[in-house]
Protein backbone atom coordinates (compact mmCIF):
# COMPACT_ATOMS: atom_id res chain seq x y z
CA UNK A 1 0.00 0.00 0.00
CA UNK A 2 1.18 3.57 -0.86
CA UNK A 3 1.02 5.46 2.13
CA UNK A 4 0.24 9.47 1.53
CA UNK A 5 2.77 12.34 0.89
CA UNK A 6 2.54 14.67 4.29
CA UNK A 7 4.34 16.95 2.78
CA UNK A 8 1.49 17.67 -0.06
CA UNK A 9 -0.60 20.90 -0.93
CA UNK A 10 -3.41 21.25 -2.86
CA UNK A 11 -2.06 22.83 -5.97
CA UNK A 12 -2.58 26.74 -5.97
CA UNK A 13 -4.80 27.02 -8.95
CA UNK A 14 -7.36 25.28 -6.48
CA UNK A 15 -7.65 28.31 -4.42
CA UNK A 16 -7.57 30.67 -7.19
CA UNK A 17 -10.71 29.27 -8.90
CA UNK A 18 -12.77 29.07 -5.51
CA UNK A 19 -11.87 32.69 -5.33
CA UNK A 20 -12.82 33.43 -8.88
CA UNK A 21 -16.52 31.64 -8.12
CA UNK A 22 -16.76 33.51 -4.75
CA UNK A 23 -16.29 36.77 -6.72
CA UNK A 24 -18.73 35.56 -9.41
CA UNK A 25 -21.46 35.41 -7.33
CA UNK A 26 -21.21 38.28 -5.38
CA UNK A 27 -21.40 40.07 -8.20
CA UNK A 28 -23.65 38.84 -9.77
CA UNK A 29 -25.88 38.35 -7.13
CA UNK A 30 -25.18 42.55 -5.97
CA UNK A 31 -26.06 43.44 -9.45
CA UNK A 32 -29.37 41.29 -9.50
CA UNK A 33 -30.14 42.95 -6.06
CA UNK A 34 -29.35 46.53 -7.27
CA UNK A 35 -27.09 46.64 -4.34
CA UNK A 36 -24.19 49.69 -4.88
CA UNK A 37 -22.81 51.94 -2.46
CA UNK A 38 -23.85 54.90 -5.10
CA UNK A 39 -26.89 53.95 -4.50
CA UNK A 40 -26.99 53.87 -0.77
CA UNK A 41 -25.17 56.79 -0.06
CA UNK A 42 -27.74 59.21 -2.63
CA UNK A 43 -30.80 57.14 -0.33
CA UNK A 44 -29.30 58.99 2.70
CA UNK A 45 -30.90 61.88 2.95
CA UNK A 46 -34.29 60.31 2.26
CA UNK A 47 -33.39 57.83 5.13
CA UNK A 48 -32.62 60.69 7.82
CA UNK A 49 -35.62 62.51 6.45
CA UNK A 50 -38.18 59.41 7.10
CA UNK A 51 -36.51 59.12 10.49
CA UNK A 52 -36.83 62.66 11.17
CA UNK A 53 -40.60 62.52 10.90
CA UNK A 54 -40.76 59.07 13.18
CA UNK A 55 -39.15 60.87 16.41
CA UNK A 56 -40.62 61.37 19.08
CA UNK A 57 -42.88 58.07 18.67
CA UNK A 58 -46.54 59.07 19.05
CA UNK A 59 -47.73 58.79 22.85
CA UNK A 60 -51.22 58.88 22.23
CA UNK A 61 -52.15 55.74 20.34
CA UNK A 62 -50.69 53.74 23.37
CA UNK A 63 -54.04 52.89 24.56
CA UNK A 64 -54.91 51.78 20.88
CA UNK A 65 -52.32 49.48 20.78
CA UNK A 66 -52.69 47.31 24.34
CA UNK A 67 -55.71 45.17 22.35
CA UNK A 68 -53.73 44.34 19.18
CA UNK A 69 -50.74 43.81 21.34
CA UNK A 70 -52.60 41.34 24.12
CA UNK A 71 -54.71 40.07 20.40
CA UNK A 72 -51.04 38.97 19.72
CA UNK A 73 -49.84 37.41 22.37
CA UNK A 74 -53.45 34.90 22.62
CA UNK A 75 -52.65 34.14 18.60
CA UNK A 76 -49.23 32.65 19.30
CA UNK A 77 -50.35 31.04 22.59
CA UNK A 78 -53.70 29.36 20.46
CA UNK A 79 -51.49 28.66 17.34
CA UNK A 80 -48.77 27.08 19.22
CA UNK A 81 -51.07 24.92 21.43
CA UNK A 82 -53.35 23.46 18.28
CA UNK A 83 -49.87 22.99 16.31
CA UNK A 84 -48.63 20.98 19.32
CA UNK A 85 -51.60 19.35 19.14
CA UNK A 86 -50.89 18.33 15.54
CA UNK A 87 -47.39 17.74 15.80
CA UNK A 88 -47.23 15.14 18.97
CA UNK A 89 -49.51 12.31 17.53
CA UNK A 90 -47.75 12.81 13.96
CA UNK A 91 -44.42 12.51 15.66
CA UNK A 92 -44.60 9.09 16.57
CA UNK A 93 -45.25 8.55 13.07
CA UNK A 94 -42.08 10.36 11.43
CA UNK A 95 -40.12 8.72 14.31
CA UNK A 96 -37.99 5.56 12.66
CA UNK A 97 -37.32 3.57 15.24
CA UNK A 98 -40.99 3.85 16.74
CA UNK A 99 -42.90 2.87 13.30
CA UNK A 100 -40.54 1.22 11.60
CA UNK A 101 -39.21 2.14 7.87
CA UNK A 102 -41.99 2.16 5.63
CA UNK A 103 -44.53 4.24 3.33
CA UNK A 104 -46.22 6.03 6.38
CA UNK A 105 -43.08 6.79 7.84
CA UNK A 106 -41.56 8.63 4.96
CA UNK A 107 -45.54 10.47 4.08
CA UNK A 108 -45.52 11.93 7.69
CA UNK A 109 -41.84 13.25 7.10
CA UNK A 110 -42.44 14.85 3.88
CA UNK A 111 -45.78 16.52 5.20
CA UNK A 112 -43.61 18.15 8.29
CA UNK A 113 -41.19 19.49 5.47
CA UNK A 114 -44.45 20.59 3.27
CA UNK A 115 -46.16 22.21 6.72
CA UNK A 116 -42.69 23.94 7.81
CA UNK A 117 -41.12 24.59 4.51
CA UNK A 118 -43.79 27.05 3.58
CA UNK A 119 -43.55 30.47 5.75
CA UNK A 120 -46.75 31.23 8.08
CA UNK A 121 -47.09 34.70 6.80
CA UNK A 122 -47.95 32.79 3.33
CA UNK A 123 -50.40 30.57 5.37
CA UNK A 124 -51.76 33.34 6.76
CA UNK A 125 -52.18 34.87 3.03
CA UNK A 126 -53.98 32.53 1.80
CA UNK A 127 -56.36 31.37 4.89
CA UNK A 128 -57.06 35.09 4.87
CA UNK A 129 -58.65 34.44 1.45
CA UNK A 130 -60.21 31.34 2.48
CA UNK A 131 -61.78 32.73 5.93
CA UNK A 132 -62.02 36.20 5.48
CA UNK A 133 -59.71 38.96 7.57
CA UNK A 134 -59.28 38.35 11.23
CA UNK A 135 -56.96 36.75 14.00
CA UNK A 136 -58.11 33.25 12.98
CA UNK A 137 -56.60 33.21 10.15
CA UNK A 138 -53.20 33.59 11.17
CA UNK A 139 -54.22 31.01 14.32
CA UNK A 140 -54.68 28.53 11.74
CA UNK A 141 -51.51 30.01 9.78
CA UNK A 142 -48.93 29.20 13.10
CA UNK A 143 -50.85 26.11 13.80
CA UNK A 144 -49.91 24.04 10.35
CA UNK A 145 -46.07 25.98 10.38
CA UNK A 146 -45.99 25.07 13.85
CA UNK A 147 -46.99 21.58 13.81
CA UNK A 148 -44.63 20.85 10.76
CA UNK A 149 -41.30 22.26 12.73
CA UNK A 150 -42.12 20.27 15.86
CA UNK A 151 -43.18 17.20 14.26
CA UNK A 152 -39.79 17.17 13.07
CA UNK A 153 -37.98 18.15 16.17
CA UNK A 154 -39.95 15.82 18.22
CA UNK A 155 -39.73 12.94 15.87
CA UNK A 156 -35.85 13.37 15.94
CA UNK A 157 -35.61 13.55 19.43
CA UNK A 158 -37.63 10.30 19.60
CA UNK A 159 -35.31 8.82 17.07
CA UNK A 160 -31.87 9.83 19.36
CA UNK A 161 -33.37 8.40 22.70
CA UNK A 162 -31.50 5.79 24.49
CA UNK A 163 -33.97 2.44 23.23
CA UNK A 164 -33.10 0.16 25.77
CA UNK A 165 -35.20 1.33 28.64
CA UNK A 166 -38.37 1.12 25.84
CA UNK A 167 -37.07 -2.20 24.19
CA UNK A 168 -37.40 -3.41 28.53
CA UNK A 169 -41.44 -1.72 27.59
CA UNK A 170 -41.83 -3.88 24.95
CA UNK A 171 -40.15 -7.00 26.86
CA UNK A 172 -42.94 -6.74 29.19
CA UNK A 173 -45.86 -6.69 26.75
CA UNK A 174 -46.37 -3.15 26.48
CA UNK A 175 -48.40 -2.11 23.08
CA UNK A 176 -47.28 0.90 21.37
CA UNK A 177 -49.90 2.86 22.66
CA UNK A 178 -48.29 2.15 26.00
CA UNK A 179 -44.83 3.02 24.76
CA UNK A 180 -45.70 6.44 24.03
CA UNK A 181 -47.50 7.04 27.52
CA UNK A 182 -45.36 5.06 29.86
CA UNK A 183 -42.03 5.61 28.37
CA UNK A 184 -41.18 7.78 25.79
CA UNK A 185 -43.56 11.11 26.95
CA UNK A 186 -41.76 11.05 30.54
CA UNK A 187 -38.10 10.35 29.13
CA UNK A 188 -38.68 12.98 26.56
CA UNK A 189 -41.05 15.35 28.45
CA UNK A 190 -37.96 18.25 29.15
CA UNK A 191 -37.08 18.50 25.53
CA UNK A 192 -40.71 18.35 23.98
CA UNK A 193 -41.35 21.26 26.47
CA UNK A 194 -38.02 23.11 25.50
CA UNK A 195 -39.05 22.67 22.32
CA UNK A 196 -42.90 24.37 22.97
CA UNK A 197 -42.00 26.97 24.51
CA UNK A 198 -39.21 28.02 21.79
CA UNK A 199 -41.88 27.90 18.89
CA UNK A 200 -44.24 30.08 21.42
CA UNK A 201 -41.38 32.47 21.40
CA UNK A 202 -40.74 31.89 17.04
CA UNK A 203 -45.19 32.53 17.17
CA UNK A 204 -44.96 35.89 18.97
CA UNK A 205 -42.28 37.36 16.50
CA UNK A 206 -43.99 35.89 13.47
CA UNK A 207 -47.91 37.06 14.78
CA UNK A 208 -46.53 40.82 14.90
CA UNK A 209 -45.77 40.61 11.70
CA UNK A 210 -49.22 38.86 10.31
CA UNK A 211 -51.09 41.57 10.57
CA UNK A 212 -49.69 43.02 7.03
CA UNK A 213 -51.52 40.19 5.12
CA UNK A 214 -54.85 40.70 7.52
CA UNK A 215 -54.28 38.19 9.92
CA UNK A 216 -54.53 39.87 13.38
CA UNK A 217 -52.30 41.67 16.01
CA UNK A 218 -50.11 44.44 15.92
CA UNK A 219 -49.44 43.93 12.31
CA UNK A 220 -52.84 45.19 11.45
CA UNK A 221 -52.21 48.56 13.22
CA UNK A 222 -48.61 48.92 11.69
CA UNK A 223 -50.09 48.99 7.84
CA UNK A 224 -52.84 51.46 8.51
CA UNK A 225 -50.19 53.77 10.04
CA UNK A 226 -47.71 53.42 7.08
CA UNK A 227 -50.68 53.63 4.92
CA UNK A 228 -51.51 56.83 5.94
CA UNK A 229 -47.61 58.33 6.52
CA UNK A 230 -48.24 58.39 10.50
CA UNK A 231 -44.33 57.73 11.02
CA UNK A 232 -44.86 58.74 14.53
CA UNK A 233 -47.49 56.14 15.36
CA UNK A 234 -45.10 54.05 13.08
CA UNK A 235 -42.06 53.95 15.34
CA UNK A 236 -44.49 53.71 18.14
CA UNK A 237 -45.59 50.49 17.16
CA UNK A 238 -42.34 49.05 16.11
CA UNK A 239 -40.88 49.96 19.82
CA UNK A 240 -43.83 47.98 21.08
CA UNK A 241 -43.32 45.02 18.65
CA UNK A 242 -39.76 45.24 20.02
CA UNK A 243 -41.02 45.25 24.28
CA UNK A 244 -43.01 42.39 23.34
CA UNK A 245 -40.44 40.39 21.45
CA UNK A 246 -37.77 40.93 23.99
CA UNK A 247 -40.46 39.86 26.75
CA UNK A 248 -41.46 36.75 25.13
CA UNK A 249 -37.82 35.73 24.50
CA UNK A 250 -36.51 36.26 28.14
CA UNK A 251 -39.37 34.57 29.61
CA UNK A 252 -38.83 31.17 26.87
CA UNK A 253 -35.51 30.99 27.67
CA UNK A 254 -35.93 31.58 31.49
CA UNK A 255 -38.50 28.19 30.96
CA UNK A 256 -36.45 26.63 28.91
CA UNK A 257 -33.65 27.19 31.13
CA UNK A 258 -35.50 26.45 34.28
CA UNK A 259 -36.77 22.87 32.33
CA UNK A 260 -33.68 21.74 31.28
CA UNK A 261 -31.44 22.61 34.05
CA UNK A 262 -33.83 20.75 36.28
CA UNK A 263 -32.74 18.01 34.65
CA UNK A 264 -29.47 18.15 34.18
CA UNK A 265 -29.41 18.64 38.64
CA UNK A 266 -30.97 15.03 38.76
CA UNK A 267 -28.34 13.65 36.15
CA UNK B 1 -37.54 -33.18 33.80
CA UNK B 2 -40.65 -35.11 33.49
CA UNK B 3 -41.93 -34.84 29.21
CA UNK B 4 -44.46 -32.28 29.17
CA UNK B 5 -43.42 -30.27 32.07
CA UNK B 6 -41.35 -28.29 30.16
CA UNK B 7 -42.22 -24.39 30.92
CA UNK B 8 -39.79 -23.43 27.99
CA UNK B 9 -39.23 -25.75 25.41
CA UNK B 10 -36.74 -24.66 22.33
CA UNK B 11 -36.09 -27.05 19.15
CA UNK B 12 -33.58 -26.79 16.54
CA UNK B 13 -33.38 -23.23 17.06
CA UNK B 14 -31.11 -20.98 14.44
CA UNK B 15 -30.21 -17.64 14.42
CA UNK B 16 -28.59 -16.37 10.96
CA UNK B 17 -27.36 -12.77 10.46
CA UNK B 18 -27.97 -11.54 7.05
CA UNK B 19 -24.23 -11.85 6.51
CA UNK B 20 -24.62 -15.45 7.00
CA UNK B 21 -22.84 -16.06 10.33
CA UNK B 22 -24.42 -18.41 13.00
CA UNK B 23 -24.97 -16.47 15.86
CA UNK B 24 -26.83 -19.85 16.96
CA UNK B 25 -26.86 -23.16 15.37
CA UNK B 26 -29.66 -25.76 16.39
CA UNK B 27 -29.94 -25.33 20.05
CA UNK B 28 -32.60 -27.45 21.77
CA UNK B 29 -33.52 -27.40 25.50
CA UNK B 30 -35.98 -27.35 27.85
CA UNK B 31 -36.65 -25.58 30.95
CA UNK B 32 -38.96 -26.99 33.73
CA UNK B 33 -41.01 -25.07 36.60
CA UNK B 34 -38.69 -24.04 39.42
CA UNK B 35 -35.45 -24.68 37.44
CA UNK B 36 -32.32 -22.11 37.71
CA UNK B 37 -30.84 -22.58 34.52
CA UNK B 38 -27.35 -20.98 34.57
CA UNK B 39 -26.24 -20.30 30.74
CA UNK B 40 -22.53 -19.91 30.63
CA UNK B 41 -19.73 -19.37 27.49
CA UNK B 42 -17.46 -17.23 26.26
CA UNK B 43 -18.28 -13.67 24.98
CA UNK B 44 -19.94 -13.78 21.78
CA UNK B 45 -21.16 -17.56 22.39
CA UNK B 46 -24.76 -16.90 21.26
CA UNK B 47 -26.38 -16.45 25.05
CA UNK B 48 -27.34 -12.68 24.07
CA UNK B 49 -28.66 -13.79 21.24
CA UNK B 50 -30.74 -16.90 22.61
CA UNK B 51 -32.38 -14.66 25.43
CA UNK B 52 -33.41 -12.46 23.11
CA UNK B 53 -34.78 -15.20 20.76
CA UNK B 54 -37.30 -16.52 23.81
CA UNK B 55 -39.42 -13.27 23.93
CA UNK B 56 -39.29 -12.83 19.83
CA UNK B 57 -37.12 -9.14 20.53
CA UNK B 58 -35.26 -11.35 17.95
CA UNK B 59 -37.01 -13.26 15.50
CA UNK B 60 -34.71 -16.45 15.00
CA UNK B 61 -34.04 -18.05 11.55
CA UNK B 62 -35.61 -21.07 12.00
CA UNK B 63 -36.48 -23.61 14.91
CA UNK B 64 -39.60 -23.76 17.71
CA UNK B 65 -39.78 -22.41 20.60
CA UNK B 66 -42.90 -23.29 23.13
CA UNK B 67 -43.27 -20.79 26.10
CA UNK B 68 -46.37 -22.32 28.71
CA UNK B 69 -47.24 -24.56 25.56
CA UNK B 70 -47.53 -21.06 23.53
CA UNK B 71 -45.62 -21.13 20.29
CA UNK B 72 -43.80 -17.92 20.22
CA UNK B 73 -43.58 -17.71 16.95
CA UNK B 74 -46.53 -18.39 15.20
CA UNK B 75 -47.85 -16.07 17.70
CA UNK B 76 -50.47 -13.32 16.80
CA UNK B 77 -49.49 -9.49 17.80
CA UNK B 78 -52.31 -9.88 20.35
CA UNK B 79 -51.25 -12.93 21.66
CA UNK B 80 -47.37 -12.21 21.16
CA UNK B 81 -48.13 -9.38 24.00
CA UNK B 82 -49.89 -11.85 26.26
CA UNK B 83 -46.95 -14.63 26.25
CA UNK B 84 -44.65 -11.59 26.71
CA UNK B 85 -46.19 -10.41 30.04
CA UNK B 86 -45.65 -13.90 30.82
CA UNK B 87 -41.84 -13.75 29.89
CA UNK B 88 -39.82 -11.42 32.61
CA UNK B 89 -37.20 -10.39 31.16
CA UNK B 90 -33.74 -8.43 33.11
CA UNK B 91 -31.32 -6.94 31.11
CA UNK B 92 -27.97 -6.67 31.29
CA UNK B 93 -27.77 -2.12 30.82
CA UNK B 94 -29.88 -0.76 33.45
CA UNK B 95 -33.03 0.05 31.22
CA UNK B 96 -35.72 2.08 33.36
CA UNK B 97 -37.67 5.04 32.54
CA UNK B 98 -35.34 7.05 34.21
CA UNK B 99 -37.69 10.31 34.66
CA UNK B 100 -40.34 8.74 36.28
CA UNK B 101 -41.04 6.86 39.83
CA UNK B 102 -39.93 3.86 41.15
CA UNK B 103 -43.38 2.37 41.76
CA UNK B 104 -43.75 3.80 38.44
CA UNK B 105 -41.49 1.48 36.65
CA UNK B 106 -42.15 -1.15 38.85
CA UNK B 107 -46.14 -0.82 38.45
CA UNK B 108 -45.35 -1.32 34.61
CA UNK B 109 -44.60 -4.99 34.86
CA UNK B 110 -48.61 -4.95 34.85
CA UNK B 111 -48.88 -3.13 31.63
CA UNK B 112 -49.16 -6.33 29.79
CA UNK B 113 -52.58 -6.89 31.35
CA UNK B 114 -53.93 -3.71 30.73
CA UNK B 115 -55.73 -2.28 27.59
CA UNK B 116 -53.79 0.59 25.97
CA UNK B 117 -56.81 2.83 26.61
CA UNK B 118 -55.70 3.16 30.09
CA UNK B 119 -52.11 4.55 29.09
CA UNK B 120 -54.10 7.74 27.62
CA UNK B 121 -54.96 8.06 32.09
CA UNK B 122 -51.22 8.22 32.59
CA UNK B 123 -50.96 12.26 32.70
CA UNK B 124 -53.57 12.34 35.22
CA UNK B 125 -51.68 9.14 37.12
CA UNK B 126 -54.46 6.86 36.76
CA UNK B 127 -53.37 4.45 34.60
CA UNK B 128 -52.69 1.95 37.36
CA UNK B 129 -55.35 0.24 39.67
CA UNK B 130 -55.23 0.01 43.42
CA UNK B 131 -54.55 -3.50 43.11
CA UNK B 132 -51.89 -3.18 40.34
CA UNK B 133 -50.63 -0.30 42.65
CA UNK B 134 -50.16 -2.95 45.74
CA UNK B 135 -48.77 -5.36 43.30
CA UNK B 136 -46.20 -3.43 42.35
CA UNK B 137 -45.26 -2.26 45.87
CA UNK B 138 -45.13 -5.69 47.77
CA UNK B 139 -42.33 -6.74 44.68
CA UNK B 140 -40.62 -3.59 45.57
CA UNK B 141 -40.97 -4.89 49.26
CA UNK B 142 -39.71 -7.93 48.06
CA UNK B 143 -36.09 -6.44 46.41
CA UNK B 144 -36.05 -4.33 49.86
CA UNK B 145 -36.55 -1.12 47.60
CA UNK B 146 -39.35 -0.27 49.68
CA UNK B 147 -38.35 3.56 51.07
CA UNK B 148 -37.38 4.26 47.90
CA UNK B 149 -40.90 3.95 46.08
CA UNK B 150 -41.40 7.49 44.56
CA UNK B 151 -37.70 8.63 44.16
CA UNK B 152 -36.97 9.24 40.46
CA UNK B 153 -35.34 5.74 39.31
CA UNK B 154 -32.56 7.58 37.51
CA UNK B 155 -31.58 9.12 40.81
CA UNK B 156 -31.09 5.30 42.21
CA UNK B 157 -27.70 3.62 42.21
CA UNK B 158 -26.56 1.27 39.42
CA UNK B 159 -27.60 -1.86 42.40
CA UNK B 160 -30.53 -0.53 43.23
CA UNK B 161 -31.57 -0.01 39.30
CA UNK B 162 -30.91 -3.35 38.87
CA UNK B 163 -33.46 -4.52 41.98
CA UNK B 164 -36.00 -2.16 40.43
CA UNK B 165 -36.27 -4.05 36.77
CA UNK B 166 -36.47 -7.45 39.28
CA UNK B 167 -39.25 -5.84 40.94
CA UNK B 168 -40.52 -5.04 37.26
CA UNK B 169 -40.13 -8.54 36.31
CA UNK B 170 -41.71 -9.94 39.51
CA UNK B 171 -44.74 -7.62 38.83
CA UNK B 172 -45.49 -9.71 35.86
CA UNK B 173 -45.82 -12.54 37.94
CA UNK B 174 -44.58 -14.59 35.03
CA UNK B 175 -43.78 -18.29 34.25
CA UNK B 176 -40.80 -17.59 33.10
CA UNK B 177 -37.76 -15.21 33.85
CA UNK B 178 -35.10 -14.40 31.66
CA UNK B 179 -32.27 -12.79 32.94
CA UNK B 180 -28.50 -11.35 30.29
CA UNK B 181 -25.67 -10.79 32.77
CA UNK B 182 -27.74 -9.27 35.81
CA UNK B 183 -25.15 -9.33 38.18
CA UNK B 184 -22.25 -7.80 34.99
CA UNK B 185 -22.04 -4.29 36.74
CA UNK B 186 -22.88 -4.63 40.52
CA UNK B 187 -20.74 -5.83 43.31
CA UNK B 188 -19.93 -9.31 44.66
CA UNK B 189 -22.07 -9.30 47.57
CA UNK B 190 -24.90 -7.66 45.76
CA UNK B 191 -24.53 -10.14 43.23
CA UNK B 192 -25.49 -12.97 45.44
CA UNK B 193 -28.51 -10.54 47.06
CA UNK B 194 -29.53 -10.36 43.17
CA UNK B 195 -29.36 -14.08 42.62
CA UNK B 196 -30.63 -15.35 45.86
CA UNK B 197 -33.87 -13.18 44.67
CA UNK B 198 -34.23 -15.30 41.27
CA UNK B 199 -33.40 -17.98 42.99
CA UNK B 200 -36.19 -17.71 46.00
CA UNK B 201 -38.34 -16.60 43.59
CA UNK B 202 -38.23 -19.54 41.21
CA UNK B 203 -38.24 -21.74 43.76
CA UNK B 204 -41.60 -20.14 45.89
CA UNK B 205 -43.68 -19.11 42.54
CA UNK B 206 -42.56 -21.98 40.60
CA UNK B 207 -40.81 -19.60 38.01
CA UNK B 208 -38.39 -21.33 34.96
CA UNK B 209 -35.29 -19.37 35.07
CA UNK B 210 -32.90 -18.69 32.85
CA UNK B 211 -29.52 -16.29 33.65
CA UNK B 212 -26.52 -15.73 31.70
CA UNK B 213 -23.41 -15.20 33.63
CA UNK B 214 -20.22 -15.15 33.39
CA UNK B 215 -18.95 -16.20 36.99
CA UNK B 216 -18.99 -19.66 37.76
CA UNK B 217 -19.05 -19.47 41.32
CA UNK B 218 -22.05 -17.42 41.52
CA UNK B 219 -23.79 -19.85 39.09
CA UNK B 220 -23.01 -23.07 40.56
CA UNK B 221 -24.63 -21.47 43.54
CA UNK B 222 -27.46 -20.20 42.83
CA UNK B 223 -28.62 -22.25 39.83
CA UNK B 224 -29.81 -25.60 39.74
CA UNK B 225 -28.40 -27.03 36.36
CA UNK B 226 -26.31 -25.30 33.36
CA UNK B 227 -26.07 -25.21 29.96
CA UNK B 228 -22.47 -24.37 28.32
CA UNK B 229 -22.82 -22.75 25.03
CA UNK B 230 -19.67 -22.09 22.50
CA UNK B 231 -19.96 -20.94 19.12
CA UNK B 232 -23.88 -21.47 19.08
CA UNK B 233 -23.90 -24.54 20.17
CA UNK B 234 -24.76 -26.12 23.45
CA UNK B 235 -21.51 -28.03 24.61
CA UNK B 236 -23.14 -29.34 27.95
CA UNK B 237 -26.58 -29.50 29.26
CA UNK B 238 -26.86 -31.03 32.72
CA UNK B 239 -25.90 -30.92 36.15
CA UNK B 240 -22.75 -28.73 37.80
CA UNK B 241 -21.22 -32.37 39.16
CA UNK B 242 -20.76 -33.52 35.51
CA UNK B 243 -19.89 -30.61 34.05
CA UNK B 244 -15.79 -31.69 34.35
CA UNK B 245 -13.26 -29.22 33.52
CA UNK B 246 -12.18 -31.06 30.59
CA UNK B 247 -15.78 -29.78 29.44
CA UNK B 248 -14.94 -26.58 30.32
CA UNK B 249 -11.76 -26.32 28.52
CA UNK B 250 -13.36 -27.12 25.50
CA UNK B 251 -15.62 -24.52 25.71
CA UNK B 252 -13.41 -21.61 27.18
CA UNK B 253 -10.64 -22.94 24.91
CA UNK B 254 -6.96 -24.47 26.33
CA UNK B 255 -5.40 -21.26 26.53
CA UNK B 256 -7.32 -19.38 29.14
CA UNK B 257 -7.63 -22.85 31.53
CA UNK B 258 -3.35 -22.09 31.44
CA UNK B 259 -4.30 -19.67 34.43
CA UNK B 260 -4.10 -21.68 37.47
CA UNK B 261 -6.43 -19.55 39.17
CA UNK B 262 -9.50 -20.83 36.67
CA UNK B 263 -8.34 -24.43 37.81
CA UNK B 264 -7.99 -23.76 41.17
CA UNK B 265 -11.84 -21.99 40.91
CA UNK B 266 -13.04 -25.54 38.97
CA UNK B 267 -11.82 -27.13 42.05
CA UNK B 268 -14.06 -25.12 44.52
CA UNK B 269 -16.55 -25.59 42.20
CA UNK B 270 -16.59 -29.63 42.80
CA UNK B 271 -16.02 -29.28 46.27
CA UNK B 272 -13.09 -29.71 48.62
CA UNK B 273 -10.96 -32.81 47.40
CA UNK B 274 -11.75 -36.07 49.68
Amino acid sequence: MRLPDPIRRRPFWVDALVVMVAVLVYGWSAQGTGTSISEFVRGLPGMADFLGRMVPPDREILSRLYKPLVETIQLAVVGTTLGVLLAFPLSFLGARNFIGTNPLYYFTRSSFNVFRGVSEFVYALVFVAMVGLGSFPGVLALAIHTAGALGKYFSEAIENMNWQPIEALVAVGASRTQVVFHGISPELAPQFLAYIFYYWEHNIRASTVLGLVGAGGLGIELLTSVKLFKYQEVLTIVLTMLALITVADQASAWARRRILSKEVARA
Amino acid sequence: MEEGGAVIRVRNLVHRYPGGNYAIRDVSFDVGAGEVVAVIGPSGAGKTTLLRCLNLLIRPTSGTILVSGEDVLQASRKNLRRIRRNIGVVFQQLNLIDRSTVLDNVAAGRLGYLPAWRSLLAPLGLTYSRVDRQIAFNSLRRVNLEEFTYARAGNLSGGQQQRVAIARVLTQAPDVILADEPVANVDPRLAHEILSIFKGSSQARRIATVISIHSLELARTHSTRVIAMANGQVRYDGSWEHLTPSVLAQIYGVEVLEASSFSESLRNLHGAPA
